[in-house]
This record gives structure tokens, sequence and C-alpha cells, in this order.
């Protein structure tokens, strides 16, 4: 499968500040990729960096084209969707309608209306008088009804409440993903996404601490729930986290045979939230 | 070509409220001009009146510009004979100044060309609030993120941004010209036009077409050589942290200071607008019947010579040389600079 999305080395630096440090990644098509980091971690730099918003040190390839120099061509296969409110205040729900259409030729007009009637959004209304969570759904209204390979969403929740959030997502799986196209999500929810991620990348202080598929991080990762006097037996283990719930001890383990884990307590398949925290926030 | 019409029309759009004020300031000016002219004609036909043009200070001191409009033999006593008073003398020239029978052309073509120009001054103001904000206000409210995720060059987003800001504020400004000149030459007043007639003259005289022509020519030598201005200020704009405008005025301001405190040569900063002082320059060198009696009967008025000479001039070079440097600059810091930190 081709590479989607292919990093060589990419550094990127502001001041004395190194917001990547040499990351290397190779996302094929059809995935939708979470990146997941604390705040200041690189995230939104790296998402720049591949859509062309920013130099950068090292090599990147996106869809065969390379970000800073081809950004009006990369933008032309490119759908991106920013933390902020990054719409123009100023211009009518229909301008920009027009706008997109003078722009972008395989906008699709009707779709975006039909999309913008499942919300309440009207034509007539300017951008500055919409609340946070109607800029969103217009802005992905947007995306959405453009013909696109590449779905960046930059915290595209931020902000928003559960409600908006879930229906983004919802329709991001349901009116945007196939087998063709990938979507790269950066986002603190994690919770909120995992169900539809395929891959998830967790990057601190500008470096990829860890990239793999949803299916390897589920085979790869346990999470054990056992008692007290188990827990001894349990650490030998070298677990990689370990917590107390409701009086027992909670640890989660990579690359442990199963067979070992057997008698020692309850297995569960951890969420990458379990992961996150336990590779993010100390090792045990 | 969609995609660049896409950009202007997006430009005008964000302007409209600005061009609605300018098209309505246009519309109120033409009416309230009209009626001032007739109100101004009727108290000449009524009264008459005393008009005082040319450099003369001094109120004893007449020469050919001064506007006189009496019996030659009563110079002194300062007083336009009415056309009634006139049509009462039988429109007898002895009774007329010598050079009043073209007064009346010769302050309107000044008042045709005055109130272009005037627009054109109005319309340059524009330009610079717009030049000055185009490319900080999107950065201000972060638009710019949505623009650069759209497939649009940098250059081409830029190159919209210039173009409404020079040569359509030039077309602009030739276009509401040609409708105001229309509209002057149509509406001349009735009572004043009966004069001109009894002269031989009419307002008709004046080459409107000529007079487009000319100042069509005059707003595109004015568009090249104001041109580094205004990449100047989109420079500015590209860059400034906060407040391009007075970003763009301080800086030859405080770099004039810094000369003379440093016991440096100012005057380059003066050389380096020079351009400015120069439009206006051109203009009153070919603003033609300054003086004289140029308004003969039947006598076709052009009211400006001909801008066509400027076109290739060293200015011209300085001026696209200078623009090439501003426009690689404009560029490169749009590119570096996002939002305003």
């Amino acid at each position: 499968m081709d590479d989607f999305i292919r990093l060589q080395g990419v550094s990127k630096s502001f001041g004395s500040t190194r917001a990547l440090n040499n990351v290397t990644l190779e996302i094929p098509a059809g995935r939708i990729v979470g990146l997941v980091g604390p705040n200041g971690a690189g995230k939104t730099t790296l998402l720049r960096a591949i859509t062309g918003e920013i130099a950068y040190d090292g090599d990147i390839n996106v869809l065969g084209l390379e970000p800073t120099a081809q950004r009006a061509r990369l933008m032309e296969s490119t759908g991106v969707i920013h933390d902020v409110a990054v719409l123009p205040p100023w211009m009518k729900v229909s301008h920009l309608l027009d706008y997109a259409s003078g722009i972008r030729p395989s906008f699709n007009r009707q779709r975006c209306e039909e999309l913008l009637q499942k919300t309440a959004v009207t034509l007539n209304r300017k951008v500055r008088q919409l609340s946070k969570g109607m800029k969103t759904q217009l802005h992905l209204a947007l995306v959405l009804a453009t013909e696109t390979r590449l779905l960046v969403l930059d915290e595209p929740t931020h902000g928003l409440d559960i409600l908006f959030r879930k229906r983004l997502y919802n329709s991001v799986l349901e009116d945007y993903y196939d087998q063709d196209k990938s979507v790269l999500i950066s986002t603190h929810q994690v919770e909120e996404v995992e169900h539809i991620l395929s891959d998830v990348i967790f990057i601190r202080e500008g470096a990829v601490m860890l990239y793999t598929t949803m299916d390897a991080l589920r085979s790869e990762f346990v999470q054990l729930t056992t008692t007290a006097e188990q827990a001894d037996e349990v650490r030998q283990l070298k677990p990689l986290s370990e917590h107390d719930l409701f009086g027992k001890k909670v640890f989660l383990l990579r690359s442990v045979d199963p067979a070992k884990l057997k008698g020692l307590g309850e297995v569960q398949a951890p969420t990458v939230a379990d992961v996150f925290v336990a590779l993010m926030g100390g090792v045990a | 070509m969609k995609q660049f019409m896409t950009l202007l029309i997006r430009e005008v759009r964000e302007w409209q409220t600005a061009i609605i004020i300018i098209l309505s300031l246009s519309v109120l000016a033409m009416v309230g001009s009209s009626f001032a002219l007739h109100k101004g004609a009727r108290v000449l036909e009524d009264e008459g009146v005393t008009i005082r043009y040319g450099d003369d200070d001094d109120d004893d001191d007449y020469d050919e510009d001064s506007v006189y409009f009496g019996d030659i033999d009563d110079l002194d006593d300062e007083e336009w004979l009415s056309p009634k008073e006139w049509m009462h003398y039988g429109l007898d020239p002895f009774y007329l100044h010598k050079s009043n029978p073209h007064l009346v052309l010769f302050l309107w073509s000044h008042f045709l060309r005055s109130s272009i120009s005037m627009l054109n001054a109005g319309l340059l103001l524009l330009a610079l609030f717009y030049l000055a904000d185009a490319l900080y206000k999107e950065r201000a409210d972060r638009s710019t993120y949505f623009y650069r995720s759209q497939p649009v060059t940098d250059t081409a987003l830029i190159g919209s941004k210039l173009l409404v800001g020079t040569a359509g504020i030039a077309l602009l400004s030739w276009l509401l010209s040609l409708v105001w000149v229309a509209y002057a030459q149509a509406t001349f007043p009735a009572e004043i036009e009966a004069m001109l007639t009894a002269t031989g003259r009419s307002v008709a005289q004046i080459a409107v077409l000529d007079l487009m022509g000319d100042w069509f020519v005059f707003q595109l030598v004015q568009t090249i050589w104001l041109l580094p201005y205004a990449l100047y200020l989109l420079l500015v704009s590209a860059a400034a942290r906060s407040r391009p405008l007075l970003v763009a005025i301080a800086i030859p301001v405080l770099l004039v200071v810094l000369l003379r405190l440093l016991g440096g040569n100012a005057a380059i900063v003066a050389l380096l607008f020079d351009n400015i002082p120069a439009v206006g320059d051109m203009l009153f060198e070919q603003w033609q019947g300054r003086i004289g009696d140029f308004a003969a009967p039947g006598k076709t008025l052009e009211l400006f010579n001909s801008f066509s000479g400027y076109i290739i001039s060293p200015r011209t070079l300085w001026s696209l040389a200078a623009s090439a440097v501003l426009v690689v600059a404009t560029w490169f810091a749009y590119r570096r600079n996002f939002v305003p930190s």
C-alpha cells in the first residue's frame, strides 16, 4: 500500500524550543490515526508541518507532494479543521459556500447545504453570529462536501459539548471515511475517538513515543486487576504502571505471555487512555 | 482564473461596507453639488456675485485671473453684472471684462477637474486603510488558517489583495469620475446655460472623452508610481504584530528622527517617498487653462494635457524595481508570519 504520509527525520524549532525532534513516520492510506500527546508535545506543529503551514527540517511527503513547496496542490486533496475558530467571521455562510465553490473544483455545494440542513446553521447568517459548535459544524460540512483524500483534524472538538463532539466524530466516520482516505486526528480526549481509530501515535516533547495499530495495541498491552497479595508476583513481570482501585491493584503490562497471567487476576484490554497514561505519566 | 476571480470577489465582499459608503457619499455629493450649483446659478442670475480667482491677494490688484463681471470702467465696484442686467445692456461686449465670456466655462472646467481629483484623493485614502489591513486582518482573526488550508498559492492570495488595493481602486476612481463628469455635464444649471449660449459657448465644448482618456492614463501612471508604497503597506500588514497603519507611518518618521539624531541625511527618506508629491506635480503640470482665454466659441476644450509621457520615465522604472523587491519581501513575510503573537 502506498504511503499517504511519510516523514523522515523531521525537526522543527521555535527559538530555543524544539517542537519536533527527528520524527520519522509512515502512514498508509485508509487509516484513521489518532495523534495523542500532552499540551506542548508538538501535535499541532506536526500537523502544520504535514499540511505545509510551517517550514521544517527533514523530509515530508504527503500524497506524493512536498507540503511547503506544493501546499496549494496538496490542499486540493486535503481538508483541514483547526483547533480554533478560523472561518472568516465577517463572511455570510452563503458567501463562504460561494468561496469554497470558486476555490475548490471538487466542492459539492448541494451536499454541503444538505449537511447544513441537519444543523442550526442557516445560509444568511454571518460566521461571527454562530456559536462555536455551529462554526465547527459549518467547517466540517465544508470539508465533508469536498472530495479529498486526507482529512486533518487538529483538536476539532476543543471547547465543544459532548453532543457536538459525538456528532462530529460520527460524521467523520459515516460521511467521510473509506478505504481510500486517511484521517489524522489530534486530540486530548482520546477516549472519545478510540472507537474510530485504526492507529494511534503518542507524542511527547516533539518525539514519537509510540506508533501502532489499535489491534496491535490491544494485543500488546494488557490490564490486570489483582489483589494486594498477588501484586508482588505481577511486579516480577515488570508492569508499565500500577495503581490502586477500590482496594485492588491494577497493572498495565506490555508484551507479556498471556499464559503467565493465568490465575493472577482479571485480564482486560486497556483503553488507549490507560496506555497513554502508563507510557507518558511515568513508569511505575 | 475562476479561483482568482473568487479571491477578488472575497476582497470586494469584505470591503463592501466601505464601498457602499463611498458610493453613497458620491451620490450624495452629486445631488448636493447639483443643488448647490442651481442655487448658486440663481443667485448669479438674480443678484450677481463677486468672485475672485487668481493669486492676487491685494484687493486693488486685478489681473487676467480676476473674475469680474461688469462694466470695464467700473472695475473698482467689484461686482458682477448679473445675467439679467447683462441682458438689459443688450449683451454688449463693451460691458464685459475681456475674460468674462469664458468665465463660466473656465470655472466649470476647474470644478470638474477638482472634483475628480478630490474623489481620487478620497479613494487613495481608502487604499491606504485597505492595504495596511489586507494581510493583517486575516492574521488577527486567525482566518489565515482557513485561507491557507485552501488550494490557493500565497502568490495568488497576495496578488489578489494587491490588485484590489491598486488597480481596483484606480478603476473605481476612474469609473466614479466618469459617472460624475457625465452627471455634472448633463445637469449643468439651465440658469447660467443661457448666458453661455449667448456668448456662443457651451459646456459641450469640454472634451469629455478626451478628459476620461487622459484621466485613465493618469490613473495608470499614478498606480505605477504609488505601487512601491502599496507594497510597503502590504509588507507591514504581513509583518506587524499590531496596528499596521500606525507602524507603517511610524517607520519613516522614526527613521527621519534617527537620521537627524545621528547627524545623517534625512533627505534620503524624503527621496524614498518622492513619488507621492510627484503625482500631484504631474497632475498640475498637465492641468490646462489655469490662466488665459482658452475658451473661444466652438473651440474644443481639453482639460488636461496628455499624461502618457510619464509612463516611460526614470520614475516608473524606479517604481517597478522597488516594487519587485517589495513583492519578494512581502511574500516571505506572509509565509513566515501566521498570526500576530
